[in-house]
């Protein structure tokens, strides 16, 4: 039974390990500068983003100064992770809209 | 009797499979799991407790699972991370947090969060019937040892 035992236990751990070792990333492309595309340009991240879930590319990167970029993450991008998107309070002088939501960070 | 040994080993060569895969997955890929952490809708703060945690609650629960005087304790320690991990999971689905992050870890990242939600299950259910044997085999062994120190 010791036998049986511990040929399983050095199989599992053996196994894990290799298999850990074999899908190890070899290319890490988060260590390049990360940007996201807004339809017509590249922007540089976000200091705090996030991808949530999604299938299209959440972050680009490129390795010859923005000439092209290749996609790295896979998610949809948000530029605000745990941001509540605040309803303006209505005021008698009108703030000037610039086209964005009032967010604000938890 | 030999049946349930057999398959009290298997149990643990699971759990010992995925809990040894998942830890040494995030120490070889270190930065990207610190950034997934940092995705997760969790306070960032816990992020350099949590990444030292994680992993090193997983080795530990490894190597209890491997010697059969900590085995049992071991199923435990699986079952309340695998809970622990499905009751997450479980919230993420159900749209707790206000965004739902990557599912992270290793080749385990390709899963969806159901298919997640599903392999945690699974896992969760080993730890349950490995406890339960674990637990009557220690019963039996009890018994044993006490009638035949009746009988001295």
């Amino acid at each position: 039974m010791k036998k049986i035992k511990w040929s399983i236990m050095s199989l599992a751990v053996i196994f894990s390990i290799c298999a850990a070792f074999a899908t190890k990333p070899h290319f890490d492309c988060t260590s390049y500068p990360q940007y996201y595309f807004t339809g017509t340009q590249y922007l540089p991240v976000a200091t705090t983003y996030a991808c949530m879930q999604g299938t299209i590319t959440c972050t680009y990167y490129t390795t010859n100064g923005g000439i092209t970029y290749s996609p790295c993450a896979v998610g949809t991008y948000n530029g605000c992770p745990g941001c509540v998107v605040k309803t303006p309070q209505a005021s008698a002088t009108p703030a000037v809209n610039s086209g964005n939501s009032v967010v604000s960070q938890h | 009797m030999f049946k349930r040994q057999v398959l009290l080993e298997c149990i643990s060569a699971l759990l010992i499979l995925l809990f040894v895969y998942a830890s040494l997955s995030k120490f070889l890929d270190w930065k990207t799991f610190y950034g997934e952490m940092n995705n997760q809708p969790l306070p960032n703060s816990w992020t350099p407790f949590l990444v030292w945690v994680i992993p090193c609650t997983e080795i530990a629960i490894s190597v209890s699972l491997i010697f059969e005087r900590t085995r049992l304790l071991g199923f435990y320690g699986s079952l309340v991370v695998m809970g622990l991990f499905t009751i997450y999971t479980g919230i993420i689905l159900l749209h707790f947090f206000p965004y739902i992050p990557c599912s992270c870890g290793g080749v385990i990242k390709r899963l969806t969060w159901r298919q997640h939600l599903a392999l945690n299950l699974f896992f969760v259910v080993l730890s349950v019937v490995g406890v339960v044997f674990q637990r009557r085999k220690r019963f039996n062994h009890i018994s044993i040892t006490k009638n035949k120190n009746s009988f001295v």
